[in-house]
């Protein structure tokens, strides 16, 4: 709930138990808001602040892909559907092949990363399959971001994995197979964790 | 460009260290002898009105509603880095080379987009909190103005800042431009550990992933323990509502971390017992090293100054009197000294600090200096209370390769030659 419209106006929604205290004070605009805050935190535990999220809400929330491929949508695609949706969007940055262009490269060598200037692709250098199913779904193409339902986007995962030797060229990707693939990288990370004091 | 000098005329040196450094006292005795350090007015008799200053006869000009800098030309501007076909994929970079203090201007702060600068509706905005929580709340921003504020000075440095000091040959260019993935704000928001409270953290939560509203799936994992910490939801830059480049209504301030945890347009808050691995935690910003593995989750942004004036650009039109100023920043402690040199390390003193020293915040370094024009070479070196020292540049490559990309903080070294011409060199 709201107590203040815009930020020079009257009070408009108030939280209940605390009206007469916003219509007694409310020309003192700027320091009200704390007041109020601080007053009830004491006695209620969410402070009359916010709304509780639906559950539909929160399903449609808990969308983030983890690495064990939890939240991959159902739906699947094929290399061949990929390479074609590859050439026709993605090609011009990342190169015919992979090989990368205005945009990173998506494939490399992995005997190279310790010379200068390694190219760091897919099979080089991420270690989660199902992250590339979220990065693309969110991000890719540039100009038109969300323009790929899931089969077409488990397609082009499938193709740039193919790119990398990383997938046969008849195989076909889904949930169950994508969280499934190992990619070489998988333990090249040092975690500078816990985080120093 | 030219560097303004101070006149120099009647000052005695007192040498510190190799190369021209001198005392602090050598700018005081100097002001005291009396030397003109501003340039001279001309003045005339007011009665006859002839030879006064043009604009005591001229009706100035309008107020505005927003105050805006000199239309000279010649006030510091961003460049701007982008993808050519992707404009909203790139950065801009601070002029650290022609500011002072420590302070960034906010239409000066750097920004790194990944897909531009969306447009948020304020009014309908909100921010969710999900995951591992008693209470899963969708805050507005009227909610989030009610809360207690907390307003603190930090810089925010992009994790990639520098990343052209890990080439092989030295970029000729402003200091702006290469360290300029760095600027410093005031910060004032709702401290994110108070909102979780409020919805009632899970025991068991470790994590929070945090995710924005761009096109570009920005999503990143901050440990639990930082956000509680420290972390701050940002709605004031400088004092003013944080700026659409900037991540409004509401982004991300971890201080001392990199700058892609600082999420900008949030859009949720989710607490788990893990780390996503989104793009942004595990294949981004992360550091190749010499053996080929990749450090992850490198989050604090090391101990690190540069010298902003002189620097490439400057020329320095005549021996004498100078100031070399700079910043330095650690994101793991304040700063407790800097160390600058003029004979390439072969000898140093300490820079004056400028106060207050602030923890996560830039600062300000100052140390007098004798031109003799002779060549010279400038650098820098800081160390945070934690007695973390910058490294030299190649003490970082010897340990960390050339491959790292993100994450440089050694030295900076400006060579001066005898016309008084700054370059960047490594030594």
């Amino acid at each position: 709930m709201s107590i203040f419209k815009s930020k020079d106006s009257v009070a408009v929604t108030v939280v209940p138990n605390v009206l007469s205290l916003v219509l007694l004070c409310f020309s003192l605009s700027v320091f009200i808001p704390v007041a109020i805050a601080t007053e009830l935190s004491a006695s209620e535990k969410n402070q009359g602040l916010g709304r509780s999220l639906s559950s539909a809400e929160i399903d449609a929330l808990d969308t983030h892909i983890f690495l064990d491929g939890t939240n991959l949508p159902a739906g699947q695609g094929s290399v061949a559907a990929g390479r074609e949706l590859y050439s026709q969007h993605c090609s011009a940055c990342h190169g015919h092949a992979g090989e990368g262009g205005s945009a990173l490269e998506l494939v490399g060598d992995r005997a190279l990363l310790t010379t200068p200037y390694p190219d760091k692709g897919i099979g080089v250098y991420w270690p989660y399959a199902p992250t590339l199913f979220q990065y693309i779904k969110r991000a890719m193409p540039p100009e038109h971001p969300g323009l790929f339902d899931n089969n077409e986007l488990y397609s082009l995962v499938g193709f740039v994995l193919y790119l990398s030797d990383l997938l046969p060229e008849a195989g076909v990707v889904n949930r169950t197979t994508l969280a499934n693939v190992e990619l070489p990288n998988k333990d090249g990370f040092v975690d500078q964790l816990p985080i120093p004091k | 460009m030219t560097w303004s000098k101070k006149n120099n005329s009647n000052f005695r040196t007192e040498t510190v260290a190799g190369g021209g450094l001198l005392s602090r006292r050598n700018f005081i005795t100097n002001a005291a002898t009396g030397s003109a350090v501003f340039l001279p007015m001309s003045y005339a008799a007011a009665e006859s009105f002839e030879g006064v200053p043009e604009t005591w006869l001229t009706k100035g000009g309008e107020f505005s509603n927003y105050g805006m800098p000199p239309d000279s030309g010649q006030h510091p501007i961003r460049w701007i880095s982008n993808h050519p076909a992707v404009p909203g994929e790139g950065v801009t970079w601070t002029p650290h080379h022609q500011l002072q203090g420590s302070i960034t201007p906010n239409g000066l702060h750097f920004e790194r987009h990944h897909n531009g600068v969306p447009h948020i509706e304020a009014a309908t905005w909100e921010l969710a909190l999900h995951g591992k929580l008693a209470k899963p709340t969708a805050l507005s921003l009227n909610d989030l103005h009610r809360l207690p504020m907390h307003s603190e000075t930090l810089f925010i440095e992009c994790g990639g800042n520098s990343n052209a000091m890990w080439r092989d040959q030295p970029i000729q260019t402003a200091a702006g431009y290469i360290h300029g993935l760095l600027s410093c704000a005031e910060w004032t928001g709702v401290k994110l550990s108070h909102v979780l409270e409020l919805a009632g953290i899970d025991p068991d939560a470790t994590w929070v992933i945090a995710d924005g509203l761009d096109s570009s799936g920005v999503t990143v994992s901050i440990p639990l323990e930082k956000a509680l910490d420290d972390v701050l939801i940002g709605l004031y830059q400088n004092g003013e509502p944080v700026r659409p480049s900037q991540g409004y209504p509401a982004r991300l301030v971890v201080p001392g971390w990199e700058g892609i945890t600082h999420v900008k347009w949030l859009r949720s808050i989710m607490l788990t017992d893990k780390p996503l691995m989104s793009k942004f935690d595990s294949v981004s910003y992360t550091d190749l090293m010499l053996d080929g593995k990749f450090n992850r989750f490198s989050f604090v942004m090391e101990v690190k100054s540069f010298i902003t004036q002189p620097s490439p650009g400057y020329e320095l039109q005549q021996k004498g009197l100078y100031e070399i100023r700079g910043l330095a920043w650690s994101g793991a402690a304040p700063i407790t000294r800097v160390q600058v040199s003029a004979d390439g390390g072969s000898s140093w003193t300490d820079a004056e600090l400028q106060s207050p020293v602030l923890a996560n915040s830039l600062t300000r370094f100052r140390v007098p200096w004798n031109w003799t024009g002779s060549p010279a070479t400038l650098l820098s070196r800081a160390t945070d209370s934690l007695g973390n020292i910058q490294p030299l540049r190649s003490e970082i490559i010897n340990n960390k390769g050339g491959n790292s990309y993100y994450h440089y903080n050694g030295t900076t070294v400006w060579s001066v030659d005898e016309q008084g011409g700054v370059r960047h060199v490594y030594i």
